[in-house]
């Protein structure tokens, strides 16, 4: 009989030490310019900017001193084709985090495959593999975006994307 | 005065252009002689590496047989362990990843991905000549492990 009375008691405080310690909250990184300078190949072209990380901008009102950023998840992936352009030539993206610790490994962690040529908007499939925690503990990490050109193009590319990731904080 | 001058601005500018001629060949410019498109042994892909921050990574641009012989259509990353890859092309795909410039001609911290299985394996890069790379894939310790030699697409003399 005290063993049950016992697992219920730890079970209790277990709920009620997770409840107290972290918060979860849903952050949208501001749109990133993926920019690609003509003239480009057939075939994948990577683009990349960096991201900075300061909990203090992501947290914004949230943030408290000593606050601790536990787990990550992509929650949504989105890219906008720019100048009025759709996604014609474009073969499919695939969105990537990397960093440089030696220690963090390269991760996808969205693709659309194919695209939708006559869109000029695509929600990109997320990775669930994609373990992100440890990129929000560096100073900052690389978003790049692998775009698959059909053929040989002379302009430059210009694409939009929105990341969204559920935050779960201490 | 003028003629004394003169020497006294060369000999300046020379040691502003030696002080960043040195600074431009930092470790980080070495490690760049990776970059460039480099052939496996079999022939049958071809890998381009390029630099992402500070570290390397190669990705298919061109495969001897690019279409899948069961469906005519361009080979996709099927066999990846992630679903949502497995439709993205295997032309394009990122097959070594995270590769840092030791010293002495070495890559480490990599790792190579293998489209025939799916796996992904530890790997090392060592440039034997500007044009040979020994890639070496192994599980666990490198002393179990394979090396390929590939070689660079474009000759460097």
């Amino acid at each position: 009989m005290k063993f049950p009375i016992l697992l219920v008691l730890l079970a209790f405080l277990g709920l009620s030490a997770c409840n107290n310690d972290t918060q979860t909250t849903t952050v949208t990184l501001d749109p990133m310019a993926f920019e690609w300078s003509g003239p480009l190949l057939e075939g994948s072209n990577p683009a990349q900017v960096t991201v900075t990380v300061d909990p203090k901008v992501l947290l914004g009102d949230l943030w408290k001193e000593g606050v601790e950023i536990k787990r990550v998840e992509l929650k949504k992936a989105e890219v906008n084709a720019e100048n009025n352009e759709d996604f014609a030539g474009i073969l499919s993206l695939v969105m990537s985090m990397a960093s440089n610790n030696p220690e963090l490994r390269m991760q996808e962690i969205a693709a659309a495959s194919p695209l939708q040529p006559e869109y000029n908007k695509a929600s990109l499939n997320m990775a669930p593999q994609a373990h992100l925690d440890d990129f929000f503990k560096e100073k900052e990490f690389y978003m790049v975006l692998d775009a698959s050109l059909q053929s040989d193009r002379e302009q430059d590319l210009r694409l939009t994307g929105q990341v969204t990731f559920e935050i779960t904080y201490r | 005065m003028k003629n004394n001058l003169i020497p006294k601005i060369l000999l300046l500018l020379l040691t502003v252009w030696s002080t960043l001629g040195v600074s431009f060949a930092l470790p980080d410019g070495d490690g760049d002689r990776l970059l460039g498109v480099w052939e496996p042994s079999n022939g049958r892909a071809r890998v381009k590496i390029e630099k992402i921050g500070v570290k390397y990574y190669g990705k298919i641009v061109w495969l001897k047989e690019p279409n899948d012989p069961d469906t005519g259509l361009p080979k996709t990353d099927k066999n990846n362990p992630d679903a949502t890859l497995q439709k993205a092309p295997l032309k394009g795909y990122r097959m070594l990843k995270d590769f840092v410039y030791q010293d002495k001609n070495q890559w480490s911290e990599g790792t190579i991905y293998d489209p025939l299985n799916g796996s992904t394996y530890s790997c090392t890069i060592k440039m034997t000549d500007p044009n040979t790379l020994e890639i070496r894939g192994y599980i666990g310790v490198s002393a179990f492990g394979r090396t390929d030699v590939w070689k660079r697409l474009a000759i460097k003399k």
